[in-house]
């Protein structure tokens, strides 16, 4: 289950080098939540669609748009993003997060060629210039 | 008679540790009697910000004990009595605390400038013009050794050539350390704007002057652009009062925290000497001073002296509450502008502050924010809006969030609101704190001379986004406002003791060993934020506290 997780983690991320704790953590926090049913049949949709060069397009085909599932989908890129969920299926309210080592392994920082609130890692000023951790241009 | 000490100060924030520091370095014998706690360290208050559910204003600081004994609209949304149907609510809060709000203050520190003390004689006549304003008792070449002063103490950094002189606001020393650097988006929406105007005033992007190390100084680190200065700097490069209470402490004074002032008892002669506390978990007990500094903020030192029945002839105590009118407005730049980065505001236009326009409508500050639209839920609304709604995930969800949330721009405005009797403080009849203490009632409606600056700075947010080219604009409702967190008036400074609470010395006229410091004393607010002048004040109050003490304070950069 954690193998297929980290795999549909990889295509649901665009993010190769996924952290093996930190999606433990995440499968165990999408579990416990009312998430949990529906990422299991994410999971099975996910084995059954193999492997190969357009898995991302039969992921988006097969499980995206499949209006039941999308929501924990929504979730799954969530966690790895920001480490929040949302508290609710339907109507979100609050986010909730989980461990301080997820808050500040948030991706989508440094996807928008920032860093996590709280943890800059950089140096008086930087601010002031196009950041060094800017994705790679032309995207 | 001995007393138990000669200065007891109420409140350790930024005016009551000032005070408490430059009292105790005289040699005075200072208490300060704080209702809250101190903090835990940094990094575990960094780390329940982490991992709150909802990050508030108040997530590193909860603590069930302080937040149930000291209770204030922080950690309770109940705290204010106030009528939930009001239309026109007051939305901003502070902390009870070691250090007091400045934990959760963004750190700038404009000086009011020359009108801003003289609002009446300078802007009145005109019949829409607020019967509320008044002259300060003192002037801007009063005080402005003493912003110096206060600059010093609080580490600004800023430009002198860009503050030198603003609306005849003159500067007689460079800040002490040099500016915080503008934003890469700063400098490319100052780009766009300087030299064009609008209704009369000139853009011009300025680098705010900030409590925020732009290099080693007194000890604490250069800003490394954390972007969390609201509610916690992570590693204490932003001032915050804690600093002066370490300080004050250090200098011999006394603090007791976990006390929460419960009445001050008035003498046959009309001074006050003697100070009631509850320690948590204790029973009610007393201490005595000979000169007694209330510095609780603009909401809880009226609601003492109300409880207390003290400095009250003018029935002046807890009117004229004002805060500045805030509001954020959106929209998507034409290039990639990189928020997230740096301080949540490096640069602000301050055109608009002053100027004729003042007999009919407020000035106002408009603020250049590197938050993006975090206040509108980004990038978490973004990540959810393109899975769900265009289908992305992967290389295309990376590309799309890149693309559109390193556009976003966020301005916001600080619009001054005139004085008003009517918005007060009072005390609740209906809602008591765990202490026995009645809550807070608070009556708020921001005066139409403040409505319609909120219009036009929402106008010139407008203009500004057009110059840039930026799409899909959110400008707010109209009428729409946020609180500043710049709560203000309630004890308010004059010369005459039948229309004010305190002198310019910021004694009570009613009670002569009684001080009040903190912006319950401004009488007028501007539109800048008020802890500058807040710090500048309370260390002139310093100066006057120990003159009538007979000691003689050691000379720094004194008037």
């Amino acid at each position: 289950m954690l193998s297929d997780f980290l795999a549909l983690s990889r295509i649901l991320t665009g993010v190769e080098d996924l952290d093996t704790g930190l999606a433990r953590q995440y499968l165990d926090r999408v579990t416990s939540t009312p998430f949990g049913p529906s990422l299991h049949l994410i999971l099975e949709r996910f084995r059954g669609l193999g492997t190969g060069e357009d898995i991302a397009n039969r992921v988006k085909q097969d499980i995206l748009d499949d209006d039941q599932l999308r929501p924990t989908v929504g979730q799954i890129i969530l966690l790895w993003y920001t480490s929040a969920m949302w508290d609710s299926l339907t109507i979100p309210i609050a986010l909730r997060y989980g461990s301080q080592e997820e808050y500040f392994s948030g991706l989508a920082w440094q996807i928008m060629g920032a860093h996590v609130p709280g943890l800059s890692g950089g140096y008086f000023g930087h601010w002031r210039y196009r950041p060094e951790n800017e994705p790679a241009k032309g995207m | 008679m001995g007393r138990d000490f000669d200065v007891v100060v109420v409140g350790a924030g930024v005016a009551g540790a000032m005070v408490a520091y430059r009292l105790a370095q005289a040699g005075a014998k200072v208490l300060i009697i704080e209702a809250g706690t101190r903090n835990p360290s940094r990094a575990q208050m960094v780390g329940a910000y982490a991992t709150a559910a909802v990050k508030t204003l108040h997530s590193p600081y909860v603590n069930a004990e302080s937040d149930l004994l000291a209770p204030s609209p922080d950690s309770s949304i109940a705290y204010y009595d106030q009528d939930s149907r009001s239309l026109t609510p007051f939305k901003s809060t502070y902390e009870r605390r070691t250090g007091g709000s400045t934990w959760h203050w963004l750190g700038h520190t404009p000086r009011m400038l020359r009108s801003d003390f003289k609002m009446k004689s300078r802007y009145g006549g005109e019949p829409d013009f607020p019967a509320g304003f008044v002259d300060w008792p003192i002037t801007y070449d009063d005080l402005e050794p003493w912003y110096c002063e206060a600059e010093r103490e609080m580490g600004v950094a800023g430009s002198h050539e860009e503050w030198n002189g603003l609306f005849d606001s003159p500067r007689s020393q460079p800040f002490p350390m040099g500016m915080i650097w503008p934003s890469y988006s700063d400098n490319w929406i100052a780009a766009q704007i300087s030299g064009k105007s609008f209704e009369g005033a000139e853009y011009r992007v300025r680098s705010t002057p900030s409590a925020r190390n732009s290099e080693l100084y007194d000890g604490r680190p250069p800003c490394a652009g954390n972007s969390i200065c609201v509610p916690l700097c992570p590693i204490g490069a932003k001032y915050d009062g804690s600093i002066h209470v370490a300080k004050a402490t250090a200098a011999g004074a006394f603090l007791w925290e976990r006390c929460v002032v419960t009445k001050i008892s008035k003498d046959p002669d009309g001074s006050v000497h003697t100070v009631q506390f509850h320690p948590y978990g204790g029973v009610v007990q007393s201490v005595t001073s000979e000169i007694l500094v209330l510095a609780a903020h603009a909401i809880e030192t009226p609601k003492l002296l109300l409880i207390s029945d003290l400095a009250n002839k003018s029935d002046q105590v807890g009117r004229n509450l004002m805060d500045h009118l805030s509001k954020s407005t959106f929209g998507i730049a034409a290039e990639r502008l990189f928020p997230f980065r740096g301080p949540p505001s490096t640069s602000g236009i301050e055109s608009f502050r002053d100027g004729e326009f003042r007999r009919d409508r407020a000035g106002f500050r408009i603020s250049l924010n590197n938050d993006g639209w975090s206040r509108k839920s980004a990038p978490y609304a973004e990540i959810i809006d393109f899975v769900n709604n265009r289908r992305l995930i992967g290389a295309d969800l990376q590309k799309a969030l890149f693309d559109r949330v390193t556009r976003q721009v966020r301005l916001s405005c600080s619009v001054e609101v005139a004085p008003y009797a009517n918005n007060r403080v009072e005390l609740s009849t209906t809602k008591t704190d765990a202490m026995g203490l009645p809550h807070p009632k608070i009556m708020f409606t921001p005066p139409p001379y403040s409505f319609k600056g909120l219009a036009q700075a929402t106008n010139t947010m407008a203009d500004i986004f057009r110059i840039i080219g930026a799409t899909d604009l959110d400008l707010g409702a109209e009428g729409a406002y946020d609180g500043a967190g710049h709560i203000m008036g309630t004890c308010r400074m004059g010369n005459d003791p039948a229309s004010s609470v305190v002198d310019a010395q910021c004694r009570a006229h009613d009670h002569c060993n009684l001080f009040i410091v903190g912006s319950s004393v401004f009488p007028t607010v501007g539109s800048p934020n008020p802890t500058l002048t807040i710090a500048a004040l309370a260390l002139r109050a310093a100066r006057d506290i120990a003159k009538q003490l007979g000691l003689k304070m050691e000379q720094q950069n004194q008037p």
